[in-house]
């Protein structure tokens, strides 16, 4: 068993009207040294559409709760980090 | 009474043996927690909402964790010495040991030997959008948590806050 292992897997498709939806989800397990623990972290990415005309197209799963808290913690750390320069001159 | 003899090894063996099972037991539910990586545990089933099919997407995160131990000791029978020392003070009397018994068979006459384990683990699970397929085509919506951003936002700000006042009042001020 890897230690990191980073993979995607496709979902059962579902018929929904004449489209045809594929989910696909990623995982990142980390599994520690001598079976003694892990970590799974499962995550929906994109969803694959295919019309009955033969067209395709991939809509992303975007996670926006997970994105405005990354970037509020990004607007904290970058003001902790630039206040102190500007406040200086 | 009979006085049963252990064997070093044995209990080696025997201690071994029971660690080996314990972390075989500890690697099965390993695997069976690592199935909650298949897209299954991702993508709950489809709903049938009019004329509108719902997917629901969720992230789960799952930890888990394990420890296993196990030990011998080995030690001299107390009682046996005893008998050796009444032994070799008395003449003519058979001595409490057969022949054929080594020197380091006697002296170790008792043992024993223990293992334990224990775990813990949980897994967390977090609406993350919705799929729907209708009429007019599929979309993804997403599921905000209002909470855990504000909950961001004011921790955010409260650092800021803190760090602007703290920064304002110059490096010395508390002197």
């Amino acid at each position: 068993m890897p230690f990191l292992a980073i993979e995607t897997f496709p979902g059962e498709t579902i018929q929904a009207g004449k489209t045809k939806i594929t989910p696909f989800s990623q995982a990142v397990k980390l599994v520690l040294p001598g079976s003694r623990g892990g970590l799974v972290w499962n995550r929906p990415v994109s969803v694959l559409v295919q019309g009955d005309d033969g067209s395709e197209y991939v809509l992303p799963v975007v996670d926006v709760t997970r994105i405005a808290q990354l970037a509020l913690l990004g607007i904290g750390l970058a003001f902790g980090i630039l206040f102190p320069l500007i406040n200086r001159r | 009474m009979k006085e049963t003899s252990f064997n070093p090894a044995d209990i080696s063996a025997m201690a071994d043996k029971s660690s080996a099972a314990a972390v075989e037991s500890v690697g099965r539910t390993l695997e069976r927690f690592l199935e909650i990586a298949s897209v299954n545990s991702v993508y709950d089933s489809p709903v049938k909402h009019g004329d509108k099919l719902i997917i629901p997407a969720a992230e789960v995160l799952g930890g888990l964790g394990f420890g296993v131990g196990a030990g011998i000791g080995m030690g001299e029978n107390p009682n046996k010495k005893d008998k050796i020392e009444e032994g070799e003070g008395t003449a003519g009397e058979e001595k409490p040991f057969e022949a054929s018994e080594s020197e380091a068979d006697r002296k170790i006459e008792t043992g024993g030997g223990g293992g334990g384990g224990g775990g813990g683990g949980r897994v967390f699970a977090r609406p993350v959008a919705v799929i729907i397929s209708g009429p007019e085509g599929v979309s993804v919506e997403p599921v905000v948590d209002v909470t855990k951003i504000a909950l961001a936002f004011f921790t955010a700000l409260g650092f800021m806050v803190g760090m602007a006042s703290r920064m304002r009042r110059g490096p010395h001020s508390h002197e």
